[in-house]
């Protein structure tokens, strides 16, 4: 009877788990499986995205991505843009996160106002950002505008092919700064200060502390922003098309995706495009995964894994033997 | 107990502040919100109504005073008819994509609005009907309509949408740096006009889509043809073609031209005398600029012999997934009657497309008028705006880069061999 009691609250338990999470799996499975399902079918298919016919054309949406440049001429420098963004982007916005963090965490005065300050751009809606920016980037009417009246120069940071990526590069990493201090610093208060003493005993100075104690200590976040950064910046879309509208060397593959969909009814086109940038993605990241330090903490697990897994066939072995 | 009471009072404060947007005093019948799908216009009137209600998809009014005089609009249509209509209005940057999405949609719209060259692409793949039989039965007389703004409805013989208004392209000039004397006729005055210290000569034409529309004015207006209607193939690589770019290209001038037109607005700030613009474009800039003193001529040419400029403007069409079309007929037939043609015209700047309701009194908006004698109309063929937007205009684009301009034959055989396989492929 017990048995059954015990049976019957678990299952309630079971039910009850799945009744809280069951918004959840709907919203996964409507608005995320469902759209990734379909845009991979779309992907096989010429459909315009509103007709109710459509053929289905295998990967020949695929090979004309990649081959016909005749059509699609600006997939391919997409591409090298979209690499370029990251590169600008990402080493610079951990790098600095790193030593803002660092800043704050040296109990200076005024932390909790340099985090807000910090913090700020990341809250603000991006197209207000962008407004702002395009205004101070005015070659006539804006800070620079005010620079060339001054010294005569024509520095015209948005219109040229030699500066318009950096500039959006700066002002995403800018912009997502606050956040990755803020992920970054409560990683570092969580180091233990123990560490910190150890190394000042062994006669280190801030700068042995910061490499020794502090990076290793923060390395399994900084991991973290480095592969949701990639993949940010690999999805950078919102400020080329708000400030530049892809042009002056500018235009990501989210752009081109958007447009051929948007404005083109291009469905199977810009879906077979998205697969295309997931499996550049994909690459990226393992390659980050396999490259990159993950931390002491990784390593650790890791070896408990591994450890853990020995100990389950000694034991396994042990049973069959007995 | 503080706790519950000032969540509550929060939460009260939003509700009430929900409803009260959501009520509307001003009409004459009650609106509803028809969530996605618009505002229902008559869902809840002291009219008899007919149980039918057709959505109508529009560009929204880009202020709110003519936002509710669309509104008023309508519903004076369903107090005339007892037709409700449920109103989708939605800003013009997006309504394209949001068009193609209604069809799959809850509210498949039974009238809309268009822009003037998609007609071809959705006739063709019959997601709008032709309507030649209604306009029979309705006892519409076309020959009233502009015949170019007319013609753009027409699709391999068939009539698949009535023009709602138009408009033309016209050369405004700054009158603080130009004199009207000095307004140019020919490509050559054009090119040699005297242009003020740190001042540019020409707005320019931009990239993409404008660029594409824009370069057909300049391509016929020295003797060329954009599209052969008897091959079916487009000839942007002629020798027209280059020496039209090679102009556009030689207007663009220099560096100084180039930092002062990447301003915001700088046509509109009086650092630019020359701006190519359609009568959407005159009160804008005013608005903006009160005390610019603009100037309008008809495009110059390479001789001054023809003034070609190309068309744009909306068209109403009934799209075939609407399951009313005989009260989007109705609808359509009022929204062409004097009074409200005018109104609906009046919020996108363009002219009604009845030949006789086109009047102005304004002297910039008359050179727009007298432009309509020599109007150019965008090839009726599936997939133009592909070719326009991703091909010709980047091609223009490409041409006109500063830093890295594209050699210009090069540029136009790109696009032209790019078009031609849309165009096959449509």
């Amino acid at each position: 009877m017990k048995s059954h009691l015990e049976l019957s609250r678990k299952a309630r338990n079971n039910i009850n788990g799945w009744l809280f999470i069951l918004p959840l799996v709907v919203y996964f499975l409507l608005f995320q499986l469902a759209p990734i399902v379909l845009s991979f079918f779309y992907s096989l298919t010429n459909w315009n995205g509103y007709s109710d016919s459509y053929t289905f054309v295998g990967l020949e949406n695929y090979y004309q991505a990649i081959t016909n440049v005749i059509l699609y001429p600006d997939f391919w420098p997409s591409v090298g843009t979209t690499f370029l963004y990251v590169i600008y982007t990402v080493p610079l916005s951990l790098i600095l996160a790193l030593v803002v963090a660092a800043l704050l965490n040296s109990k200076i005065k005024g932390e909790r106002f340099f985090k807000t300050c910090f913090y700020i751009p990341s809250v603000t809606a991006s197209v207000a950002v962008s407004a702002m920016w395009i205004y101070m980037l005015d070659p006539t009417y804006g800070i620079v505008g005010a620079i060339n009246q001054a010294f005569g120069t024509s520095i015209n940071l948005l219109n040229s092919r030699s500066t318009a990526l950096f500039t959006l590069a700066l002002m995403s990493v800018w912009g997502g700064l606050g956040y990755n201090v803020l992920i970054v610093l409560s990683a570092m208060k969580n180091i233990n200060p123990q560490l910190y003493e150890a190394c000042e005993i062994d006669g280190g100075g801030a700068i042995r502390k910061f490499f020794h104690v502090t990076i290793p200590g923060v390395l399994p976040t900084l991991f973290f922003l480095l592969i949701t950064s990639t993949i940010g910046s690999l999805q950078a879309f919102d400020q080329m098309y708000l400030m530049t509208d892809g042009a002056y060397g500018t235009t990501t593959v989210m752009l081109e995706i958007y447009s051929l969909y948007a404005d083109h009814s291009q469905v199977g086109m810009a879906s077979a495009m998205s697969y295309i940038l997931f499996l550049f993605i994909m690459v990226f990241v393992g390659i980050q995964y396999t490259a990159f330090p993950q931390g002491d903490q990784t390593k650790k697990n890791k070896r408990r894994k591994a450890h853990g897994d020995t100990l389950r066939l000694m034991l396994e072995l042990q049973a069959e033997k007995n | 107990m503080k706790k519950v009471i000032l969540p509550a009072a929060i939460m009260l404060a939003l509700v009430a502040t929900a409803g009260l947007s959501s009520c509307d005093f001003g009409y004459r019948y009650t609106t509803s919100s028809g969530g996605s799908g618009g505002v229902i216009i008559g869902g809840d009137s002291s009219v008899s109504l007919t149980g039918d209600t057709i959505n109508f998809m529009v560009y929204q009014p880009s202020n709110q005073d003519d936002q509710r005089a669309l509104q008023t609009l309508i519903s004076e249509f369903v107090s005339e008819t007892g037709i409700s209509v449920r109103l989708n209005a939605v800003p013009k940057d997006s309504y394209d994509a949001t068009f193609r999405a209604s069809f799959r949609g809850m509210f498949k719209p039974d009238l809309a609005y268009m822009d003037q060259p998609l007609i071809a692409t959705y006739a063709s793949d019959g997601s709008i009907i032709a309507i030649d039989n209604y306009i029979e039965e309705a006892g519409i007389d076309t020959a009233i309509f502009n015949e170019a703004a007319l013609a753009t409805n027409v699709y391999e013989g068939d009539t698949y949408g009535l023009p709602l208004n138009m408009t033309a392209t016209v050369l405004f000039y700054n009158k603080a740096l130009l004199s009207d004397e000095a307004a140019p006729s020919t490509w050559s005055e054009w090119l040699n006009t005297s242009v003020p210290a740190d001042t540019a000569l020409f707005e320019g034409v931009g990239s993409g889509g404008y660029a594409g529309w824009y370069f057909q004015a300049f391509i016929e207006n020295c003797g060329g043809s954009l599209y052969n209607e008897a091959t079916g193939k487009v000839a942007f690589n002629s020798s027209e073609g280059k020496e039209a770019a090679q102009f556009l290209k030689d207007l663009y001038r220099n560096e100084l031209d180039f930092t002062i037109r990447s301003s915001t607005n700088a046509f509109i700030n009086g650092d630019i005398v020359y701006k190519i613009g359609s009568s959407f474009d005159i009160d804008n800039m005013r608005a903006q600029n009160p005390n610019l003193d603009l100037g309008a001529v008809l495009m110059p040419s390479k001789t001054g012999e023809h003034h070609y400029s190309v068309m744009g403007g909306e068209n109403l069409v009934i799209p075939s997934c609407g399951e009313n079309h005989e009260a989007a007929m109705q609808l359509m037939e009022f929204l062409l009657e004097e009074e409200n043609m005018k109104l609906l015209a009046s919020f996108t700047g363009n002219f009604p497309s009845i030949t006789e309701y086109q009047e102005t009194d304004d002297p910039i908006k008359q050179v727009v008028l007298d432009q309509f004698d020599e109007l150019l109309l965008r090839p009726i063929v599936p997939g133009w705006m592909d070719v326009n937007d991703l091909y010709l205009g980047a091609a223009i684009g490409d041409i006109l880069d500063h830093e890295e301009p594209r050699d210009i034959s090069e540029a136009l055989s790109w696009a032209e061999a790019a078009a031609n396989q849309v165009l096959q492929a449509a």
